[in-house]
């Protein structure tokens, strides 16, 4: 504690070291720059409200779609701060529909001008059994084993109360883990 | 961003101003539309079904679409599959000519537009039996598109002509298989299947009712396989048609569409779609909704489940598929140089055996053959191709006797004789006969002789017997001379006085047996006709039709 107190006022200064520890970072949510008090356990506070219920508004945004994108991405959302950063990704991917395209082809790939060759019709390939199911962990008689048929993910997560601008922004995220915390995790595997 | 916009702008690819490549130059015949009396009975109140089918057939080539492992059905699990096959990073597709002109040659065939250029897309969606999690296939810009197909459909033993209109042709990939394994709660997929060429065949809604949808794929089937595009073997899963089936009320817009997948036989497809149309206007009528599914179909109960697998509404995302630039047909026709190994359109089109309808058209138009033995000869190829080597052979029969004597007698005697059905040609010479219905329309040699002569060429199969020299060492030849038979007659008059008595008592059953008499008599080489006639007059009996 000591040691620590004297690098400090080595480093910065004789008055910097009796001040409360601050830092200037930029918010995640609004992008300003503010300074913060820079407490314990290292995590951002929040100085600024976002409305997430507008936002998903405006980037039309529903209920079933996010669901819909979740089950599509295996992403996991969670916290009211992340619909509202997929909304404003949503509204700036928008600005794409001003343009006026009208009457000029897609350009889908830079090999557009090319032509595919073609391959004769004989067999080169196959017969590598071991090759093809050597990185599958369980195998049952040279056949892949897989869990049967599609598992649908569960929708019993409370986004509603998010969208109605219910819950704080970051209930359900999870937390970030200090330094000190890390260490331990890190050691652990 | 605005840079990328000057780039689109400065490479506009007119893909529209290639010149378009006909199919055919056949457009449906004007004015003749499907005929109003053969579409059935509205099934309940107004209602009138509307079904569209997507049909994927398995392209007959060596190796896959994209890799060079092989194709055959049951071999061993996994053998043969290659690293692209089972999503390896850093492998990539290359196409095969073959499945190329595969889909050109069914294009043909269904009288599509070609499009010069085509392009592949990805389709993605998550299932055990799709390693790279994406299905590459052609959704927007397709190798063919607008084509028209005529079938037949018999209602109360009345054929009835309707034509259908092809969406698109398309390539695409196959999946693996998944055996579901229940007691263990899992799945074991084998690869082999998958990567495996298909044509997805997808036709407007213009179907009214299962019976309808069953007899264009009977259709569809034949034409299949006498382009030598797919074996169809629709229980070992080389054509599987999927069903799109909605119902409506004429006059008012299109219903909610459920799918109907993996219907395996026209007995299924059209059972599965009436049922479906059924199940739909017993929803309606409640005034309940219908939902947008996937379902299956089940021959025991008869009826379509849901599939609980397909619930979720699928999003495909397709995109372009980045590793395969755009496939483009050359016509030499049109004065293009084909470069070294690409399609060229006009040598699939020379190459292109007679069509099935054409077939049925020229045996009905030219020579005159009942429809059902024209319907029948058309439909296996083996038999039809005898019928075109024989009939020039034939120089004493009309067309008709040398189809009379396939279906009444061929037939018969091949169905016994359990021939396989990948036998390439039937073991009789078309030499053979024509000599054959020769005799027996000269009335030289009788029926049942040429029937055990054509069963002994048959079970023989070498195809070397003589059959001229066979006749005239066995002295098979018909007694026509009426002084020989009225002998005949007689001797048998004479020798069964029984039968004489109970026909003079009036028993006619007795004159069978009179008949019989002379037929063994004459080691079955006497002219029945004839000797009826004979005998007849003999007995001084009025005629009786026996």
């Amino acid at each position: 504690m000591l040691k620590s107190f004297v690098l400090q006022m080595a480093r910065r200064g004789f008055l910097a070291s009796s001040m409360r520890e601050t830092r200037r970072q930029k918010c995640s949510e609004c992008f300003k720059e503010v300074y913060q008090w820079k407490n314990k356990d290292n995590r951002p506070t929040e100085h600024c409200e976002i409305n997430v219920a507008e936002e998903a508004k405006r980037a039309n945004l529903s209920l079933e779609t996010i669901y819909h994108l979740e089950n599509l991405s295996l992403v996991d959302f969670s916290s009211g701060a992340a619909i509202a950063r997929l909304a404003s990704a949503i509204r700036y991917a928008d600005r794409l529909k001003d343009i006026d395209v009208s009457g000029v082809e897609p350009l889908f790939s830079l090999l557009e001008n090319e032509t595919l060759p073609l391959r004769e019709d004989e067999i080169t390939e196959g017969q590598q059994k071991e090759d093809v199911i050597r990185n599958a962990k369980v195998t049952f008689e040279d056949f892949y084993v897989a869990p049967p048929g599609n598992i649908a993910l569960e929708q019993d997560k409370k986004y509603d109360s998010f969208l109605n601008n219910e819950s704080p922004l970051n209930a359900g995220q999870q937390k970030e883990l200090s330094s000190v915390e890390l260490k331990k995790v890190r050691r652990q595997a | 961003m605005i840079l990328c916009l000057q780039i689109a702008r400065q490479c506009r690819r007119y893909l529209h101003t290639y010149p378009l490549l006909q199919g055919t130059r056949n457009r449906p015949p004007k004015g003749q539309k499907s005929d109003a009396q053969a579409e059935p009975k509205q099934q309940t109140d107004g209602w009138s079904g509307v079904i569209g089918l997507e049909i994927h057939a398995q392209i007959k080539s060596k190796s896959k679409l994209f890799s060079g492992s092989g194709t055959e059905f049951s071999a061993p699990s996994n053998t043969q599959v290659s690293l692209f096959d089972c999503a390896t990073p850093g492998t990539l597709p290359v196409l095969n000519r073959r499945c190329v002109e595969a889909a050109v040659k069914t294009a043909f065939a269904l009288n599509c537009t070609i499009n010069p250029v085509s392009l592949f897309d990805r389709k993605h969606y998550f299932y055990a039996d799709l390693p790279t999690g994406y299905q590459i296939t052609q959704r927007y810009k397709p190798i063919a598109a607008s084509g028209w197909m005529e079938y037949v459909q018999v209602v109360n033993k009345q054929p009835h002509k309707h034509i259908v209109n092809i969406e698109q042709i398309q390539l695409e990939q196959d999946s693996g298989k998944s055996i579901h394994n229940p007691q263990d709660n899992n799945s074991l997929i084998d690869l082999n299947r998958a990567g495996i060429g298909l044509m997805e065949i997808i036709t407007k809604p213009d179907f009214t009712s299962g019976e309808q949808a069953a007899a264009f794929v009977r259709e569809l089937v034949l034409i299949l396989k006498v382009l030598h595009v797919c074996d169809v073997r629709m229980f070992e899963g080389s054509l599987r048609v999927d069903a799109n089936i909605s119902v409506h009320r004429k006059g008012e817009p299109l219903g909610v569409r459920s799918e109907v997948k993996n219907l395996a036989s026209m007995k299924f497809i059209s059972k599965a779609i009436d049922y479906e149309i059924s199940r739909q206007v017993k929803i309606l009528e409640k005034g309940e909704k219908v939902v947008n599914e996937t379902r299956g179909f089940d021959l025991k109960t008869g009826r379509t489940y849901p599939m609980r697998d397909k619930e979720i509404l699928q999003d495909y995302r397709y995109m372009p598929e980045p590793n395969l630039p755009p496939l483009r047909l050359f016509n030499s026709e049109n004065s293009q140089i084909v470069p070294q190994g690409q399609v060229d359109i006009a040598v699939v089109k020379k190459e292109l055996p007679e069509l099935p309808s054409v077939k049925r058209t020229r045996y009905l138009e030219e020579f005159k053959l009942f429809p059902i033995h024209a319907a029948m000869i058309v439909a296996d190829e083996r038999l039809s191709s005898l019928f075109d080597a024989a009939v020039p052979m034939a120089k004493n029969s009309t067309p008709q006797n040398v189809s009379t004597l396939i279906m009444n007698g061929l037939v018969g005697i091949l169905n016994t004789a359990n021939l396989s059905e990948s036998a390439e040609e039937i073991p009789v010479k078309p030499k053979d006969f024509a000599l054959l219905t020769d005799m027996l329309s000269e009335e030289k040699v009788p029926r049942s002789i040429v029937l055990n002569i054509l069963q002994d060429l048959v079970k023989d199969g070498s195809g070397s017997t003589d059959v001229a020299k066979v006749i005239e060492d066995n002295k098979w030849y018909q007694i026509n001379d009426e002084a020989e038979l009225g002998a005949l007659c007689d001797r048998v008059i004479a020798e069964d006085s029984e039968s004489l008595e109970a026909i003079k008592a009036g028993r006619m059953k007795a004159f069978n047996a009179l008949m019989a008499k002379v037929k063994t008599l004459s080691k079955d080489l006497a002219n029945m006709k004839l000797t009826k006639g004979i005998m007849e007059k003999k007995l001084e009996i009025k005629a009786t039709k026996d």
